[in-house]
């Protein structure tokens, strides 16, 4: 099954073919999921735009105590990246795992976070963040929390005359952090399920703006509000965090499917938390 | 020959156990070799496989016309175009059409019904491969479903839908010794359980692939990546020709692991070929593989030891059934292997085995590395480690009270003839897994475990195996080995270059093997079974060694010397211990072939031979012999996960002799690690005949991350039957990673998990259970 | 259809392909099969190449991506890394059937451009993206680690 490809020397191109050719062109950025999906007919596009050269969104900059990261920067650039290392230990953890080093190369943080998979590796470390991103058409731009891209499985609440340009986020110096997958193996995986986790502490109590995100048991990538209260403000204490869990545990909604069941994934939401805090050193006695 | 005494006259070896660089290595490293599917003639259309998206069905009806029309597609063909529609898998190799097998249908294109899902129905060949796959949308096809059964237990009771006709149960073998029944009765422990194991999927990397063309004489040709070049024989069949006209090249295959020991592309592309008349190439996709291509079989093993509380093995009685699918290949000589090493690599005086092959409409299973060996290993070593257990006895020293040993019988009352070194292999590798590893992380338990398994080398003796090859001299001391023997990347070729330059004294680099060519290589059987080294290295030996009495008798005149005083090595015969005593190959190469002698010679190996198998009841010699090796791996359990690391894992085995070191290692480190993926990680899912993993994201293998350094233990008895003493070594390695594995979690947490793959979701609920029960 | 020119290791190549053509298929129609399919999804790392420098999987690119590109695969004559670590491959064995070796010696030479002295779990990280069903790997990584020690 051939398509029209049409190379997009500038941003602007980009939206004008992606306006010429509406739902039936898709954007081609590191290649690494589209080409798998149409070898897969999951689809059948009439034309790809290919917008992975486009130099004008691919940087990583800092900006008094902002990250921004251009949407196409490919995973192994964050991975590399000083800033990433210094403002978002994070998310550098999040690259290392991503994939393998070949995947990386050409995958780019946008096209991961528009592929909008449940098991995103990019996006809960993005969550915990605090990540907006910032939506660009011909008409102008909006930036929304990254949030509220995510509407569904593979689904996207971006406009389909926008394109998305830019992740910024706050920077997380001295935050303990945590990112965690659980794959079938140690080598290249789609995660069973995966956790972010960021807080402060201070006195031996987790601060009040501790943020937690799950991967891979709800439809989208998922802010764990619920759970987030009941552990902001307290010690890490082993009953804390099982009470924490246990609500982890009633905010997921995860499937079945070839790599896990349902009643699994539930749990390890559960024990992935439990596992980020005696990483971290809590309740290791 | 023996005049001069060749094995006492080889003092020294100068190749032979050497860490020798290949030659074929470097052409791989280089980038240089033609795979299967790197070939391409003029003229060659490209071919697909139209295959069935039910797992039992009766097709209804079948409209290729659509698919005939597109332009491009140059022809479409179905069950009725083939002369003979069987696929025959009785005999591989052979002449004589004995054993058990043979007696199931299978076809090349099925006619009126399918009965697994990916059951190729027709063919397709078109100008290129764009065309074929659109071509393949176009065809037409109407299905009524049929009741499946998709469980061989189920499979087995009365009542449950035939796959084929009549009972389902397609192989039954039996092991008969003493009494159990009693012997059950006086002992002190029992120990009963029954294992899983699951359908396993070879994974090689490069997909089934090869060319056929009809050259200017009428000939079938085929260039294909095969481990048997003896199915021209099944092609000249399917064909309706005499087997004289068809000629098999195998190519430098891309991993094989029994994966490619049956037929594969070869019928689609020679049918095709053959029809019209031009060159055919098929390649199938890595999806294609997964859904398409037989697996290992899946067994189900109910197994009971008892032993005196001194720790002998008294009675052992088992019960094995194996998931044949939905047609048998195979499976009936798998669940044979399996029948004869159910009983491990231990002498036990009462033993009592039933095994069953059963077919269902599941992806079919035959030939994968162990063949039916491996599966029981999960199961025996198992039992050791749970009866040593109960014994409060450590598991090392139960074992050792228990092996066979040289001279002792195994099950089926077969004399072992060779060393058995596994009370050497087992410390062997406990003692190199060093000092227990400090858990990381309080969440992480460790532990260690250890396994033996032991596996036949050479085929079943009454098959009457035999390998042939040629070696010959050229008048500048350079020399040739004809032998068509395939090799899948376990250093055949090279094995048979080593023991040429070892005995006719010319340099390696000088020896150049031409292989696998079905009408210009002399036949040496099948690279199935542990079988390359034994069969097609001794018929090089023989070979060699009569090119060498040559050289030595007129080396001998030519240095006045008597010949056991001289040796050959290095383009030069010399004198022991006199350096300026010598002369360059070649004269001595010119002076014999200016008398008339060519300075060749032909030679066959004729493997120990048996009678027919004709009783389930399996009695006698069955194999040449075996291979004894130990596993042992230290783990990392995450107990608030179940995900499983292992950290360390070391193989030690006795190969008899090691005819290059770092081959030897390569087998063991290769054979454990595809081991490690079958006991932790890897397993074909169907749902109903569906299949549920169908590519490299979803049924998953090791990669660099899931392997730690592997140790390799080689250790040299020089008591095998191949040449120099050696045994057989591809298939062993494999079989005790899963065991040693599910010995190990519960060495870190107390769980025995009996069944593989132990994925974290298996580990997590068995961990559950047993905290819930505590 | 779109005619595109490649610079493929000492050549300039010019062929016409659609848009849906890989880089692999076309590397592989224009005689250079020692870039080899294993999978067509990115699962195996056989199709490894370098682009532009970079080391990635063959099969996930389109070939019209790689018009005006660089691509390198292991018949890269002159360039005296490359050949060191087919020798060091030869010499510790690190291969059997050899299939997945000219992909692996890609993704190690890319390594070696990107990190001259990486340790063993650099290494082993390194080739996560690299499948082999025969060796282990354990080889391939002694042979890698042999070649850094080399050059030192």
């Amino acid at each position: 099954m051939d398509f029209t490809y049409e190379k997009a020397g500038s941003f602007t191109q980009a939206l004008k073919l992606k306006a010429e050719y509406k739902e039936k062109g898709v954007f081609i950025a590191g290649g690494t999921d589209l080409l798998v999906d149409i070898r897969n007919n999951i689809l059948e596009p009439e034309a790809v735009i290919d917008i992975s050269d486009l130099d004008e969104i691919n940087y990583i900059r800092q900006e008094d105590n902002q990250v921004k990261i251009g949407a196409m920067t490919r995973i192994a650039q964050i991975e590399k990246s000083s800033i990433v290392h210094s403002h978002a230990p994070i998310l550098y953890k999040a690259s290392k795992d991503f994939a393998n080093p070949l995947i990386n190369n050409m995958a780019t943080l946008g096209g991961n976070l528009i592929n909008a998979s449940p098991a995103a590796d990019m996006a809960t470390p993005l969550l915990v963040l605090g990540a907006k991103v910032v939506l660009k058409s011909a008409n102008g731009e909006r930036v929304i929390p990254l949030e509220e891209l995510f509407s569904g499985v593979r689904k996207t609440n971006h406009r389909s005359d926008e394109l998305l340009a830019e992740i910024s986020f706050n920077g997380a110096q001295g935050k303990k952090c945590e990112f965690l997958k659980l794959g079938q193996r140690n080598g290249t995986s789609i995660s069973i399920a995966s956790l972010s986790l960021l807080f402060d502490i201070a006195g031996g109590v987790i601060g009040d703006d501790l943020r937690l995100a799950v991967g891979s048991v709800a439809p989208v990538p998922l802010r764990a509000r619920k759970t987030e209260g009941v552990l902001r403000g307290v010690e890490p204490s082993a009953r804390n965090i099982k009470l924490a869990g246990d609500m982890l545990k009633c905010e997921v909604t995860p499937i079945t499917d070839v790599r896990g069941t349902a009643e699994y994934r539930m749990e390890m939401v559960a024990a992935l938390l439990l596992m980020a805090f005696q990483n971290l050193g809590y309740t290791t006695k | 020959m023996n005049d001069i005494g060749i094995d006492k006259q080889k003092q020294t070896f100068y190749v032979v156990g050497k860490r020798r660089d290949g030659v074929d290595e470097k052409a791989k490293a280089a980038g240089n070799i033609i795979y299967a599917d790197d070939f391409s003639m003029a003229g060659m259309l490209h071919a697909k496989v139209f295959r069935s998206t039910k797992a039992s069905a009766k097709i209804k009806s079948l409209d290729t016309s659509a698919a005939k029309n597109l332009p491009g597609v140059v022809s479409v063909i179905t069950a009725e175009d083939i002369p003979n529609n069987r696929s025959v898998t009785s005999t591989v190799g052979q002449v004589a059409d004995i054993g058990l097998v043979g007696a199931v249908q299978q076809f090349v294109l099925a006619e009126d019904r399918v009965r697994f899902y990916g059951e190729p129905i027709a063919l397709i060949a078109a100008e290129d491969l764009d065309t074929a796959e659109e071509a393949l949308k176009l065809i037409e096809i109407e299905y009524e479903e049929l009741p499946g059964v998709f469980d061989p237990e189920e499979a087995m009771k009365d009542g449950a839908p035939s796959v084929h006709e009549g009972s389902n149960v397609v192989a039954h073998w039996e092991l008969r010794r003493g009494d159990v029944d009693k012997a059950f009765e006086e002992a002190d422990v029992v120990v009963e359980n029954a294992y899983q194991t699951q359908f396993h999927e070879h994974a090689h990397i490069e997909p089934e692939s090869g060319v056929a063309w009809i050259d200017d004489e009428s000939m079938v040709n085929l260039r294909v990546a095969t481990q048997v070049i003896e199915q021209y024989r099944e092609i000249a069949h399917i064909l309706g020709i005499p087997e004289s006209k068809v000629r098999i090249r195998g190519t430098l295959i891309g991993g094989g692991f029994g994966g490619k020991e049956d037929l594969t592309v070869e019928p689609y592309i020679a049918l095709l070929s053959w029809k019209i008349g031009r060159p055919v190439k098929l390649t199938y996709e890595r999806e294609e593989m997964m859904f398409g291509r037989h697996k290992r079989h899946p067994y189900k093993m109910y197994y009971k030891h008892g032993a005196t509380k001194d720790g002998k093995l008294v009675a052992m009685e088992a019960r094995l059934i194996s998931d044949s699918g939905a047609y048998v290949y195979l499976s009936s000589w798998v669940l044979l292997y399996s029948t004869v090493h159910s009983t491990g690599p231990y002498y036990i005086p009462n033993i009592k085995v039933d095994s069953y092959s059963v077919s269902t409409n599941n992806i079919y299973t035959s030939a994968f590395r162990g063949f039916g060996a491996m599966q029981m290993t999960v199961a025996y070593e198992s039992q050791m480690d749970i009866l040593a257990e109960k014994l409060k006895m450590d598991p090392a020293e139960l074992r050792a009270r228990n092996y066979l040993n040289r001279g002792d019988e195994n099950g089926t009352g077969q004399r072992i003839e060779s060393e058995v070194l596994l009370p050497k292999t087992y410390e062997a590798a406990l003692k190199a897994l060093g000092d227990r590893t400090e858990p990381k992380a309080p969440y992480i338990k460790v532990g260690r475990g250890i396994a033996n398994s032991w596996q036949s080398y050479g085929r079943m003796c009454y098959l009457h195996d035999t390998s042939s090859a040629w070696v010959g001299m050229e008048m500048d001391g350079s020399a040739v080995v004809r032998c068509g023997i395939p090799d899948l990347g376990g250093g055949q070729r090279e094995s048979l270059r080593q023991i040429t330059a070892e005995l006719t004294g010319v340099p390696l680099e000088n020896i150049h093997v031409i292989s696998t060519d079905s009408q210009v290589t002399p036949l040496a059987g099948t690279v199935t079974a542990t079988r390359a080294l034994l069969m097609s290295g001794s018929a090089t030996k023989l070979a060699a060694e009569a090119i060498r009495y040559d050289l030595l008798q007129k080396a001998s005149e030519m240095l006045e010397e008597k010949p056991e005083n001289i040796d050959l090595y290095n383009g030069e015969a010399f004198v022991r211990g006199n350096k300026e005593k010598k002369i360059p190959l070649a004269k001595v190469v010119r002076a014999i072939k200016g008398e008339g002698n060519p300075l060749e010679a032909l030679k066959t190996f004729h493997a120990p031979g048996a009678e027919p198998v004709r009783k389930a009841l399996l009695k006698g010699q069955i194999f040449p012999d075996f291979t004894f090796g130990s596993q042992a791996v230290e783990v990392e359990v995450n107990t608030l996960t179940g995900k499983v690391n292992v950290t360390k894992m070391v193989g030690a085995f006795d190969v008899g002799k090691a005819i290059n070191p770092k081959r030897v290692e390569g087998q063991i480190e290769g054979g454990m690690t595809q081991g490690l993926g079958y006991a932790l990680m890897e397993e074909f899912v169907e749902d109903k005949g569906i299949p549920m993993t169908t590519n490299l994201t979803t049924y998953i293998i090791p990669t660099s991350k899931d392997i730690p350094d592997i140790q390799s233990i080689i250790m040299e008895s020089n008591s095998g039957k191949g040449p120099f003493g050696a045994k057989g070594i591809g298939e062993v390695t494999i079989a005790a990673t899963a065991p040693a594995v599910l010995n190990a979690i519960y060495d870190a947490v107390g769980v025995w998990i009996k069944r593989i793959p132990t994925t974290p979701e298996v580990v997590f609920r068995h961990l559950k259970e047993f905290q819930e029960k505590a | 259809m779109k005619e595109i020119t490649v610079q493929i290791n000492d050549e300039r190549i010019t062929g016409l392909v659609k848009s849906s053509t890989t880089l692999l298929q076309f590397l592989r129609d224009k005689g250079f099969t020692e870039v080899k399919k294993g999978c067509g999804e990115g699962e195996c790392g056989a199709c490894t190449v370098l682009l532009n420098g970079k080391a990635v999987t063959s099969c996930l690119v389109l070939a019209v991506q790689a018009d005006g590109s660089e691509v390198v695969t292991v018949k890269k004559k002159d360039d005296q890394l490359l050949e060191t670590l087919k020798e060091a491959f030869v010499k510790h064995e690190a291969l059997q059937c050899g299939f997945c070796t000219p992909g692996i010696i890609m993704t190690a030479r890319w390594l070696l451009s990107e990190n001259p002295k990486p340790n063993r779990e650099e290494i082993r990280d390194a080739l996560s993206g690299n499948l082999c069903r025969c060796t282990g790997y354990l080889k391939i990584i002694d042979a890698i680690e042999y070649v850094t020690r080399a050059e030192r």
